[in-house]
């Protein structure tokens, strides 16, 4: 018998309510957590996210929306640019890297990214942290993929496996059919680590791929396949269907990312297809033709984005401001403008950097996670309170006891330790449940929060902040209890002992 | 040995807010392994005897030495450690905590003394008191008689060399009564028991007697 068990006694004689002082202190602490979790974790991805590329050249529009749909998979895209400008930017010595971007697909819900193999070889989805595989290798000819780790996770899909993309950006609605284009088998080759960053439910692949499944007038195959293509646009996609140019097809291998050497001796026999997850009747053979055709058939016309890493991060807002700025009045000025590369595109595109994009969003969502955490210490603090009142309004019929242990040798400051003793552990408990419970909220939530702000989110990292609220926690216990344990400290053992009388 | 040097007790009255002497004992002495029974009228200080001994209460002259110990002169906190190691209490309202089982409420009794005593001696002590079958039992489900035993063992367990009892027997029958003071006297053989009672019967078992109204002072007589 120690003080401890003594406190547990105590605790359990009144189970209701210490049920019920523990499970408010609990609640409270679990949307602290909660918000603090979903807060940093929000702020680290959103932050380490954007240092990955200082630039990005999109369609004149939303310099948000712009941000949210080439890092995050938010969000429609802008609007189209030239392909011109990616090959601008390649050969900018300001610019070290320049990844291009085109989506408007998706897979089973998941967005299909068309850009350069440089992008899974070189892009840093956070600082100095580039993509690894965890299986497979990356792209390096048309109608082959990358998966991002959650995606590949939640479809249960392996290297190997093949895949139909789907032309807009989410499911169709139960009912609708479908736009699937299953003329064009994708391959996956290679499954991407967790980056912990929107980039994990992501799907990349080549630009051909990309644009092979906006070309609605493209037959990838010999034989007369009727493709009726009522693109459904309903999803806001706009990229592509009214501006294309389908008549321009020229069949001159001009690209510029990366595909010079279009090896077509590509042994496809060794692709395993023996997974019956996708049953087809393509043979190997068969949809190595398509690889062929896809180069052959297709001009590179249009990007959703330019994203860039400048040689000289500061050189961006200077680029920036030349692009997105009207033209100066003043001759001198402006032809010294027009000297610059990109100068031809500036109708076309806007630059935004995204950092800065990025810094604002945060501002405004900081302000609203200050108002729930504020919230959140509000419940903790009504909820200590209520310890405090439970705790004391037991002191009245526990006088007796008190009494019998300073009878029995207790000094008073034992019976004050006693008190404040169960006030932490009330809290300590209640900090301890609340804890996982917010980290239980924050499992659960962490999938939505994935889909709707693409901010993938551990639950049970449990951090030296986190210790830090326990410790508040305790303290707040110790110090509520304070007040009834005065009160226990004060009692008069003689009178309430009750002897003879 | 328990001695008493000019020792004056008494209350602020409520009443006229003014101190009023309830004991005065000029000299007395218990030696050790003394059973005393102390009786009187209500109201004449028998209880606050008991708590003058046990150092709950404090005399405001005078001085109270048990074992060479003034503990008079201790401070609170050293007094209840005093408490702790040398006196047993047994009461008349058994004052059991309740919740507690019979053996976790012996196990308190140990809490609080530096002497190190053992668990295995609380259930040591309520085989002694006969409540080897009943060490889980909570009060609640143990007799009044059953309930008194316990508050004996617990008394005990620090083996104290002083053990008071305030009309230990008050609230029991006849019958149980005798009962327990025949335990009361085997437990504490060779200890100085010090009982408080008003019971004839009582008062006849012990060999030594006091009458508290010896040491009465009269204004709480009057009072009375
Ligand atoms: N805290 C107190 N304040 C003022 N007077 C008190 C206080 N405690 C006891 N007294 C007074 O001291 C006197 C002795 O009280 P005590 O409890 O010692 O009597 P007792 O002999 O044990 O009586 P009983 O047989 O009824 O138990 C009483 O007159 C009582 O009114
Ligand atoms: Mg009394």
């Amino acid at each position: 018998m120690n003080l401890l068990n003594v406190v547990g006694k105590n605790l359990r004689k009144r189970t209701l309510s210490t049920v019920l002082t523990v499970s408010s202190i609990a609640l409270g602490l679990a949307m602290v957590v909660a918000v603090l979790v979903v807060q940093q974790q929000t702020d680290e991805s959103y932050s380490q996210t954007s240092v990955g590329y200082d630039l990005l050249f999109s369609a004149k529009g939303s310099q948000l929306q712009a941000t949210l749909n080439t890092l995050y998979h938010l969000e429609t895209s802008v609007g189209i640019i030239p392909y011109g400008v990616y090959e601008a930017a390649l050969r900018d010595p300001r610019v070290e890297r320049a990844f291009p971007f085109y989506v408007g697909d998706s897979y089973s819900g998941y967005r299909v990214v068309g850009t350069s193999s440089d992008f899974i070889a070189h892009a840093e989805p956070r600082r100095g942290q580039p993509f690894t595989l965890a299986e497979g290798r990356n792209f390096d000819k048309p109608l082959e993929a990358v998966f991002g780790s959650e995606v590949a996770r939640r479809l249960g899909h392996r290297v190997g496996d093949e895949i139909f993309i789907t032309h807009g950006l989410s499911e169709p609605a139960p009912g609708a059919e479908a736009h699937v284009h299953d003329d064009i088998p994708v391959v996956i080759v290679g499954i991407l680590n967790p980056s912990g960053t929107a980039n994990d439910r992501a799907i990349f692949t080549d630009l051909y791929t990309t644009h092979a499944l906006h070309d609605p007038h493209l037959h990838l195959h010999d034989d007369a396949h009727d493709h009726d293509h009522e693109h459904d646009n309903s999803q806001g996609y706009n990229s592509s269907e009214d501006q294309h140019d389908h008549d321009g097809h020229d069949h001159n291998h001009n690209d510029a990312d990366g595909h010079e050497s279009h090896d077509h001796e590509h042994d496809h026999q060794g692709h395993d297809h023996g997974d019956d997850l996708h049953s087809h009747e393509h043979t190997a053979e068969a949809h190595a033709a398509p690889a062929r055709t896809v180069q052959e058939n297709i001009t590179l016309s249009e990007l959703d984005a330019v994203l860039v890493k400048m040689a000289n991060p500061p050189a961006a807002i200077q680029l920036a401001g030349m692009i997105n700025f009207p033209t100066p009045e003043n001759p001198l000025l402006a032809r010294n403008m027009m000297r610059d590369p990109f100068f031809v595109f500036k109708e076309d595109i806007m630059a935004v950097v995204p950092a800065m994009q990025i810094r604002n969003l945060m501002n405004i969502v900081g302000n609203a996670e200050q108002i729930l955490q504020i919230v959140a210490w509000f419940v903790v603090i009504v909820a200590l309170f209520g310890v405090l009142i439970a705790i004391y309004n037991t002191m009245e019929e526990r006088k007796r006891d008190l009494a019998v242990m300073r009878a029995l040798g207790a000094r008073r400051s034992i019976v004050f330790a006693i008190i404040v003793m169960e006030s932490a552990v009330i809290c300590t408990l209640g900090a301890v449940i609340g804890l996982l419970g917010g980290h239980l909220i924050v499992g659960v939530a962490a999938p939505y929060l994935l889909d709707v702000a693409g901010i993938v989110i551990t639950a049970f990292v449990i951090d030296t902040n986190q210790a830090f609220l326990l410790l508040i926690t305790l303290t707040a216990g110790i110090l509520v209890g304070i007040i009834p344990a005065l009160k226990a400290y004060r009692t008069d053992a003689v009178q309430n002992l009750g002897s003879g009388k | 040995m328990i001695v008493f040097e000019n020792v004056e007790k008494g209350y602020i009255n409520p009443e006229t807010n003014r101190f009023q002497s309830v004991l005065r004992i000029d000299d007395y002495s218990v030696p050790n392994g003394r059973h005393l029974a102390v009786s009187g009228p209500s109201g004449t200080g028998k209880t606050t005897l008991l708590h003058l001994i046990s150092g709950l209460l404090k005399p405001e002259q005078g001085q109270i030495t048990i074992n060479n110990v003034v503990i008079s002169g201790l401070s609170e906190s050293e007094r209840d450690r005093f408490r702790a190691d040398n006196i047993g209490y047994v009461f008349q309202s058994f004052n059991l905590l309740d919740g507690f089982t019979a053996l976790e409420n012996v196990k308190v009794g140990l809490m609080f003394s530096g002497k190190g005593a053992k668990k295995h001696q609380a259930e040591h002590m309520l085989d002694r008191v006969g409540l080897a079958d009943r060490m889980h039992y909570k009060p609640s489900q143990l007799s009044v008689g059953q309930q008194q035993r316990v508050c004996i063992a617990r008394a005990l367990v620090n083996n104290p060399d002083i053990l008071l009892a305030d009309e230990p027997t008050g609230n029991l029958d006849p019958a149980t009564s005798a009962e327990v003071l025949q335990l009361l006297k085997e437990t504490a053989a060779g200890k100085i028991l010090i009982t408080v009672t008003h019971e004839q019967d009582v008062i006849n078992q012990f060999d030594h007697q006091l009458n508290i109204e010896r040491f009465t002072q009269p204004s709480t007589q009057e009072a009375v």
